[in-house]
C-alpha cells in the first residue's frame, strides 16, 4: 500500500515535466511557423499597378480625360489612391507609381525606388516593384503603348 | 531489494519515454521552421495570379480594334457563322507581330466552349507576365502575355 502510493507520486512528478515541455513544444513550433515574416510586397505593387491601369483604361481604350486630370492634378487624386503610410515607421512616402503613355511620363511617390527595381532577386532589403508593358487603344483606333511600374518600400516591416 | 529492482525498472522506462518524447519535440520544432520557410507566399502575388487586369485591357483592346471599318470582334462573330477563321488569325497576327516588334509578347487563342477544340490561334511567344479570358457566346477567347 505505501509503496503504490509512492510511486504514483514519482508518476505524477515524471506527467507534469512531460506535459509542460508538450505545452512547450506546441507553443514553439506554432510560434515558429506563425512568426516567419510573409512579403507581400510584390502583391501590392502589382494591386498598385493595376489599380493605375484600371483608372486610366477601360474596355481597352484610354480615357483621354482621366489622363488630363493626371496631367492637371497628378495620378493619386486623379485615380483617387491613398498612399498614406499609417504604421508611423516611416519619415517618408513607401510607395511610386511610374506611369508611361507613348513616352509621357507621370509619376507619383518617391522617385528614388525606381533604379531599385528589377534586381529584388539580386539583393535583400530594396523595394519591391511590379512593371508591365502593354499595348490599348487610343480614342483614334491607334494602339499606344504603356508601361506600369509600381513599387513598395516598407523596408522595415520586411527586412 | 525486490521493491528498488521495480523502482528502477519504472524509472528507465520513463527515462526511455522521456527521451523519445524530447527528439519528437525537437523534430517538431524543426519541422515548424522548416515549413515555416517553405510557407508558400500569398497567391494574391502579381506572378502567381496569372489572370490580371492588364492583360484583360488589352484583350478588350484587340478585339475592339477596328480594320476596315469593322471591329476585330465582328470578324470573330463572322468567323464563327462560317466556321473560317483565316482572315480573323491574319488580322491578329498583324497586331500581334507589332506587339513583339515593341517587347510586347503575346499568344492569342479562340476555343469552342462547348468542345475545348482550339479553332484559332496565333503564338508569339509569352512574357508569362499575366493571362485573360473571355467568354463570347459558344467561344473563348485566351490572351496570353
Amino acid at each position: 500500500m505505501f509503496n503504490k502510493k509512492g510511486e504514483e507520486r514519482e508518476l505524477s512528478f515524471y506527467w507534469i515535466i512531460i506535459f509542460t515541455i508538450v505545452a512547450v513544444a506546441l507553443v514553439s513550433g506554432v510560434l515558429v511557423f506563425y512568426s516567419h515574416p510573409i512579403d507581400v510586397r510584390k502583391a501590392e505593387s502589382g494591386i498598385l499597378a493595376n489599380k493605375v491601369v484600371n483608372c486610366v483604361v477601360h474596355e481597352g481604350v484610354i480615357q483621354e480625360e482621366v489622363i488630363e486630370d493626371i496631367r492637371n492634378n497628378g495620378i493619386d487624386e486623379a485615380c483617387d489612391l491613398v498612399l498614406t503610410d499609417k504604421t508611423g515607421l516611416y519619415d517618408k512616402e513607401q510607395y511610386y507609381i511610374e506611369l508611361n503613355i507613348n513616352g509621357e511620363i507621370f509619376k507619383y511617390g518617391d522617385e528614388e525606388y525606381g533604379p531599385f527595381c528589377g534586381h529584388e532577386k539580386s539583393k535583400e532589403n530594396i523595394p519591391v516593384c511590379y512593371e508591365r508593358e502593354f499595348f490599348v487603344l487610343n480614342s483614334d483606333n491607334s494602339f499606344v503603348k504603356m508601361e506600369v511600374l509600381g513599387a513598395v518600400a516598407k523596408i522595415k516591416q520586411n527586412s | 531489494m525486490i521493491n528498488k529492482k521495480a523502482q528502477i525498472g519504472e524509472t528507465t522506462t520513463w527515462i526511455v519515454a522521456t527521451i523519445v518524447i524530447l527528439v519528437f519535440v525537437f523534430l517538431f520544432i524543426f519541422a515548424s521552421g522548416l515549413m515555416a520557410v517553405a510557407k508558400p507566399t500569398l497567391s494574391l502575388d502579381a506572378d502567381n495570379a496569372k489572370e490580371d487586369h492588364i492583360t484583360q485591357e488589352m484583350l478588350f483592346s484587340i478585339l475592339r480594334y477596328e480594320a476596315d471599318g469593322r471591329e476585330m470582334i465582328d470578324y470573330l462573330a463572322e468567323a464563327k457563322d462560317n466556321g473560317n477563321y483565316k482572315e480573323f488569325e491574319s488580322f491578329v497576327e498583324i497586331l500581334l507581330e507589332r506587339f513583339e516588334a515593341d517587347g510586347v509578347k503575346c499568344n492569342f487563342y479562340v476555343y469552342d466552349l462547348v468542345s475545348g477544340v482550339k479553332l484559332a490561334g496565333v503564338e508569339k511567344g509569352s512574357d508569362d507576365a499575366g493571362e485573360a479570358k473571355l467568354e463570347i457566346g459558344q467561344l473563348e477567347v485566351l490572351l496570353e502575355c
